[in-house]
């Protein structure tokens, strides 16, 4: 499981994941959201969709367009 | 004087500044002006971050509270005069924002406004079929009279950037997001347009931006024109006879209340200072 904190709100959602690691791209997927419309972040810094996240990382995903 | 919501794009554009400041790149000081309009469940958070942040960046700020001045927040306005709230709330802060600037000898006034809101702000405008705003969408005015010019320093930057600079900075910012927000409204539906434009054509929304920048800074309307008459209430620039603030708080409570609006703020700021009486 990757723990997802989805902003803004601040919802909690926990994604399955197959293997020890996985894309960024994959969790989005998941999620249904699309890369140019979410920044994702793990410790503090952005990620790609091409990062890969593990089973311990918890990932913070931003809307962009949030207004202000 | 730095207009400072709470949220990410103000928080961009402060820590910004303050950064251009602090390396000696601009040699200006720094005000971050904060309004708390009321709105439940969310202006108070607003309200937290902006502190939060101006203490992070070494600024001390003025929080500017709607109720106290002018006896009612914005939703209860909005709904006395049964406006949408999102109209009175600009307005609201538009008001406090200019009174401030005046008030404190402000030069200009720092916007949060990024590339992603002022492209939907111009597409809008063409699609509502009012193109003169295009030139008001530049980024800076000047100030002209009374008119306080304002600057988006954020101009050419997106919103996804912005964000980003934001969360790197480790800036605090509001994580919510405002009740009132709709997201079946034109503006945000051109923005989300404009993103997938931009998957298709990458570069299309700067170019656009720019040419639009090097025009509106060709134009008449940079220049801040202070309107023609004062209100005879609060004696702030208005459009006519009466302000528009206090033309919705007369028929919100029987009596205009800029008047008061103008006394609180005068007070506010001569106790931290920045003005040298109180009224």
């Amino acid at each position: 499981m990757v723990r997802v904190i989805k902003y803004p709100g601040g919802d909690e959602v926990e994604v399955p994941i197959k293997g020890w690691r996985v894309r960024v791209s994959r969790i989005l997927k998941v999620l249904g959201l699309k890369p140019m419309e979410v920044l994702v972040v793990k410790e503090g810094i952005p990620v790609t969709e091409d990062d890969y996240v593990t089973q311990e990382d918890v990932l913070e995903i931003y809307e962009v367009m949030s207004t202000g | 004087m730095v207009a400072v919501s709470g949220g990410k794009d103000s928080a961009a554009s402060l820590g910004t500044m303050k950064a251009l400041v602090d390396r000696g790149d601009l040699d200006v000081k720094l005000l971050p002006v904060h309004v708390d309009v009321g709105i439940k469940g969310f202006s108070e958070a607003g309200k937290e971050s902006a502190v939060k942040l101006s203490r992070y960046l070494g600024l001390d700020i003025v929080v500017i509270d709607v109720r106290e001045a002018l006896g009612l927040t914005v939703e209860e306005l909005a709904k006395k005069v049964r406006r949408p709230i999102c109209s009175v709330c600009g307005l609201i802060k538009r008001y406090f924002l200019n009174l401030t600037a005046l008030e404190v000898g402000a030069d200009g006034v720092l916007l949060g406004h990024h590339l992603d809101d002022l492209f939907a702000y111009a597409l809008k405008s063409v699609l509502i079929g009012d193109g003169k705003q295009l030139s008001k969408l530049g980024p800076k005015t000047e100030s002209s009279g009374v008119a306080v010019g304002r600057g988006r320093p954020l101009y050419l930057i997106t919103e996804r950037e912005a964000l980003a600079y934001a969360i790197i900075r480790r800036l605090p910012f509001l994580k919510i997001r405002c009740p009132h927000v709709r997201r079946e409204s034109l503006e945000t539906q051109i923005k989300a347009f404009a993103l997938t434009l931009d998957e298709k054509y990458p570069g299309l929304r700067i170019s656009y931006m720019k040419r639009l920048a090097n025009a509106a800074l060709e134009s008449e309307d940079r220049i801040t024109v202070a309107s023609p008459q004062r209100c005879k209430y609060c004696g702030m620039p208005s459009s006519g006879e009466v302000c528009s603030v206090c033309s919705l708080t007369a028929k919100a409570l029987g009596t205009p209340k800029g008047p008061d609006a103008v006394k609180y703020v005068r007070n506010l700021l001569a106790s931290k200072g920045l003005r040298e009486t109180r009224e």
